[in-house]
């Protein structure tokens, strides 16, 4: 990549820098000034978002933005926003907001949530690093400290099934971090570079570049649930808290994502996997992973459980879109990253308000939640309905190009395991929203009652499920545009 | 003939008066809860009259279309109003406001009003949001949301044989909403275009295109409730209340049909589909279904399920007028669908305003109900023998065009279906009007025969069967006439009322010299074929 037509700008490692400082501010505050405690968190996550609209403007008139800072050498640490880095920290940077004032409000005992915060914005620091990153070596640096900051958050219940799943998600984190080790050893050594943004780096064709191939796949697969990796998705998502598992739901699984498309078209590039078919390694695994997360979806009882399934085969949906490699089916998967990020996020969230309120997280307990809390479960219907592709939610946007994408690489029979993933969507949200307002006839008064309004909980909860159709029935598309650049910068 | 475009954003406009209003009634429940029933009555009336409105502008030879900009799922979709949509719409809008005039008398006891008026405005909203639409995408967007609607007003009384029905329901929608975006999807990947075209936008024949022209036909079908796709239909409609089941059979069912007319006429061409023989598989469907539901509608006992398996049946011969792929043709099967709009829509408020005075919705309990309600049992006559085909009624009209139709394009096999069809038919709902207006002598060996239940009691099942089992010691020597001891009483005027003005459609068309809905139909036939 020629380096002049960079602009130079220290934005993108403010925005790494300011989660971290807030963590670190939040947690003088909890020692000497607690009533300052609220703000520094929210302006850990605010600062961050508000100067990624900064940066989105000045990416707009100048173009991709660079910054290296020579540390860390052979490769330096670097910084670089493409469309791709744009799309993803606006994403972030806004979820991390309306993550972290939920969190506000579904740890309303000050006591009980304070370590919690320290994590969670480390967490997003390393989050922000990740999609921002300019090198493999700089991603993998934010990826490892991201993943481990997950493990605390997995484990702060600190009952018995918590520290279980967080020591199977550290175990299986190790394995990443190992797998990307000797991937990125391998790339740097074959090529002598690990940045981002040439298009393509390796050449040849050898066992050892196809070794670190599966590397990088399993590394950035363990994370964002790719079959048969995502075994530690359901127990975690079970044990830990609403916001650990949205934060990782809505934000995290996506770091893998990125990574994933960083890999195929920024280290290997498109030609280079065209030629040697190693897609469809991904393919496979996607459309196992969009039936497979699916079916399993269906056997759970425990809510959490069940929206971690769907992940799975959501994320089945992206993986699809990447693994085509056709400009349509990438702009779907894009989109749908965004999709679904609103979608999943705003059921995870109900899930949690359901949880803190009531105390229920079995789906069989929940008959009639919905006359004690409408406007959640009104948000989680909205959620559940996009889920299934119904225009003019988000989902349907995603699924049309994917569905084209698939059309235009000759692979029609996709469309086949994609409505039938669809199909089984519908079946296992339904029946919750269903059971939440209708045939409760019979329930005593007492569980009719509504609960009192809770802004810090509700509201979040909203915007997600607003999120879910605004953009759509806008007059244009933002995030559908910001996808289509996105597409544009690969192909 | 040149029709002329007239860009206007009326069409979308009016699509938004139900559907906003509904939100509104769902949102502040609390506020407008006194107001409900006269706010979906207004607002049913006034969409009716707004319709209206558009249509001297239709009749002199314009189209209106407006483009609307301001949705962006990927594409934006438009808002038309043709001949075919003005005839639909008229009458769509017209049984709708009926259905809505009735529901108050239907719902006084029932719970959740609130949500049901609102629910009533959206489905509403979404149907003729299905119909106004101006291509393939704004119709599927429509489409889905009237499916999910729906589903609320079918579950609306929440017991375990409803939510079964509703559920049951909803998951065929849902695939059925899916089968038609995977044609929609590949109609866009064959020509780069949703929109309706004149003539069709399809003309290469190719795997896809069949792939696509079946999938819609399921999904449309599905709605329509077509043979292999209508098994949600008989469990749904009986569980529905009585002015959301006219509305599913009379209205509802007919998004379907009109899906399929736009995907035949505007996205494919008929000669396409008659050059590819697809119209010999839907004939055959079409023949099963219309034989099928009058098979299976002399089997029921439940009025209400009678009905709906005899929408299946009637739905069969629109879509045997549609698939005969004639100007003869279609012009029978769109008088057909106006037809049946009007007579089972009051078939279906008949059967409710039955439900709500006596509780009864067997038909072997329906022994001289005719004394007692005869305004009800009146014009439910009227429907059954326009039903029947009786010549001055409006399904004769309609089935002697469809019989035309078949002879013409050399099929006289749909003549002899129709005739047994219509056999059928007699043999289905005139005993009911028999027994009603002549109960006979009351039958020694069955002594639990009259039911007995209180007019305004909750009507349902549990009721019924409490009720059953302590009904043999009120027998008296005329029990037919009395039902436990208290004379049902006809039904509210406020009930009669929009019986009286369906019935009245169900005949004043075909004794006028001029027959308005007929002009409309071939209005909308010659606007399919000659634009």
């Amino acid at each position: 990549m020629p380096q002049a037509d960079l602009t130079i700008s220290i934005i993108p490692a403010l925005i790494v820098l300011s989660p971290l400082l807030g963590a670190g501010l939040t947690f003088l505050a909890d020692r000497y000034q607690s009533r300052l405690r609220n703000a520094t968190v929210i302006a850990g996550v605010l600062i961050p978002l508000l100067m990624t609209a900064y940066m989105y403007m000045v990416f707009q008139h100048q173009g991709v933005l660079y910054f290296k800072l020579n540390i860390l050498p052979p490769t330096g640490l670097e910084f670089r926003v493409d469309s791709l880095s744009m799309y993803m920290t606006l994403l972030f940077t806004f979820f991390a907001l309306v993550i972290t004032v939920y969190t506000l409000g579904y740890y309303r005992d000050k006591e009980d949530g304070k370590v919690f915060f320290y994590i969670l914005l480390l967490a997003l620091g390393g989050c922000f690093g990740v999609v921002l990153s300019g090198n493999m070596f700089t991603f993998f640096l934010f990826f490892e400290f991201m993943s481990l900051m997950f493990f605390p958050m997995v484990a702060y219940k600190s009952t018995p099934e918590s520290s279980a799943a967080g020591l199977k998600f550290f175990y299986m984190t190790i394995i990443a971090g190992v797998a990307m080790f000797w991937a990125v050893v391998v790339t740097y050594l074959d090529t002598g570079s690990t940045s981002f943004g040439a298009g393509g780096l390796f050449t040849s064709v050898s066992p050892l570049i196809f070794s670190a191939f599966i590397c990088y796949l399993i590394a950035l697969g363990i994370k964002s649930a790719m079959i048969p990796l995502h075994i530690w998705m359901a127990d975690a998502y079970a044990a830990a808290p609403t916001p650990a598992a949205t934060v990782s739901s809505a934000i995290m699984l996506k770091t893998g994502i990125v990574g994933i498309i960083r890999v195929i078209h920024d280290l290997y590039g498109l030609s280079y996997i065209q030629d040697v078919g190693w897609n469809n390694i991904l393919l496979v695994l996607a459309i196992i992973g969009m039936l497979y997360g699916s079916v399993c979806a269906f056997a759970q009882d425990d809510l959490n459980r069940r929206l971690a399934y769907s992940g799975v085969a959501q994320i089945g949906y992206i993986l699809l879109g990447i693994s085509l490699l056709n400009e349509l089916a990438l702009v779907g998967a894009v989109y749908h990253i965004m999709a679904h990020a609103f979608m999943k996020g705003s059921l995870f969230l109900c899930a949690g308000v359901i949880y803190v309120n009531t105390g229920k997280t079995k789906i069989s307990e929940m008959q009639g939640i919905g006359l004690q809390m409408p406007i959640i479960m009104l948000c989680f219907t909205i959620a559940a309905v996009s889920s299934v592709g119904i225009p003019p939610l988000n989902l349907f946007v995603s699924k049309w190009h994917l569905g084209l994408g698939a059309f235009e690489v000759g692979m029609p029979w996709v469309i086949a395991v994609l409505i039938t993933s669809s199909l089984l969507n519908a079946s296992y949200y339904f029946p919750i929203s269903i059971n939440a307002f209708l045939g409760c006839r019979e329930l005593k008064n007492i569980e009719r009652k509504r609960l009192r309004f809770q802004p810090l909980r509700i509201i979040p909860v909203i915007i997600l499920a607003l999120g879910a159709f605004i953009f759509t029935i806008a007059p244009f598309n933002w995030p559908l545009d910001l996808a289509r650049n996105v597409a544009q910068l690969f192909f | 003939m040149e029709y002329e475009i007239v860009h206007t954003l009326l069409p979308a406009i009016i699509i938004f008066v139900p559907i906003i209003s509904g939100l509104l009634l769902f949102f502040f429940a609390n506020w407008l809860d006194p107001y409900k029933e006269q706010i979906c009555i207004g607002v049913t009336g006034l969409f009716f009259i707004l319709v209206l409105t558009m249509y001297p502008s239709i009749k002199s030879g314009k189209i209106l279309l407006g483009i609307f900009q301001y949705f962006s799922f990927p594409l934006s979709i438009s808002f038309k109003v043709d001949q075919l949509t003005i005839f639909l719409g008229i009458f769509f809008a017209f049984a709708w406001f009926m259905a809505a005039v009735f529901s108050p008398g239907y719902m006084a006891h029932e719970h959740k009003k609130e949500r049901y008026y609102a629910f009533f405005l959206l489905a509403e909203g979404g149907c003729m949001g299905t119909i106004f639409a101006g291509d393939l995408l704004g119709l599927f967007v429509f489409f889905e949301f009237m499916a999910l609607t729906t589903y609320v007003l079918i579950a609306h009384e929440e017991n375990a044989v409803t939510m079964f029905a509703a559920a049951k329901y909803l998951y065929m929608t849902v695939f059925g909403g899916l089968s038609v975006f995977v044609g929609l999807l590949m109609v866009y990947f064959l020509t780069g275009s949703v929109s309706f075209n004149r003539p069709g936008l399809l003309t290469e024949p190719s795997t896809l295109a069949t792939v696509a022209f079946f999938t819609l036909m399921i999904g449309f079908g599905l709605k329509a409730g077509m043979f292999p796709v209508h098994v949600w239909l008989p469990d749904a409609h009986p569980a529905a209340p009585s002015p959301v089941s006219a509305a599913l059979s009379g209205i509802m069912l007919k998004t379907g049909l009109y899906g399929m007319i736009r995907v035949i006429y505007n996205i494919y061409s008929p000669e396409f589909i008659q050059h590819a023989n697809w119209d010999t598989v839907m004939l055959i469907l079409a023949g099963i279904t219309i034989l099928l539901g009058s098979a299976m509608a002399l089997l029921q006992d439940d009025l209400k399920r009678r009905l709906a398996y005899s929408s299946i049946a009637q739905i069969g011969y629109i879509l045997l007028g549609i698939f005969l792929l004639s100007q003869q043709g279609l012009i029978g099967g769109l008088y057909h669908l106006f037809t049946h709009l009007f007579m089972k829509s009051l078939l279906f408020l008949c059967a409710g305003a039955i439900i709500v005075q006596t509780g009864i919705r067997n038909i072997s309990q329906m022994k001289g109900i005719g004394l007692k309600m005869p305004l009800t049992m009146f014009f439910f006559t009227i429907a059954s023998l326009t039903m029947v085909g009786i010549p001055p009624f409006n399904g004769f009209i309609s089935k002697w065009q469809l019989s035309l139709a078949s002879l013409e394009v050399g099929q006289p096999i749909f003549v002899v279906i129709l005739i047994a069809s219509s056999l059928l038919n007699a043999a289905y709902y005139f005993p009911i009007v028999i027994t009603a207006f002549f109960p006979g002598q009351p039958d020694a060996h069955h002594g639990a025969e009259p039911e007995s239940v209180d007019a305004h009691s909750d009507h349902h099942e549990e009721t019924q069967t409490d009720n059953l089992e302590d009904s043999g010691n009120k027998q008296g020597p005329s029990h037919y006439r009395y039902y436990g001891g208290r004379l049902a009483a006809e039904a509210p005027w406020h009930m009669v009322l929009p019986m009286a003005l369906l019935a009245i459609g169900c005949i004043i068309f075909a004794l006028l010299p001029y027959n308005w809905p007929w002009e409309l139909v071939l209005s909308a036939t010659r606007s399919l074929f000659n634009m």
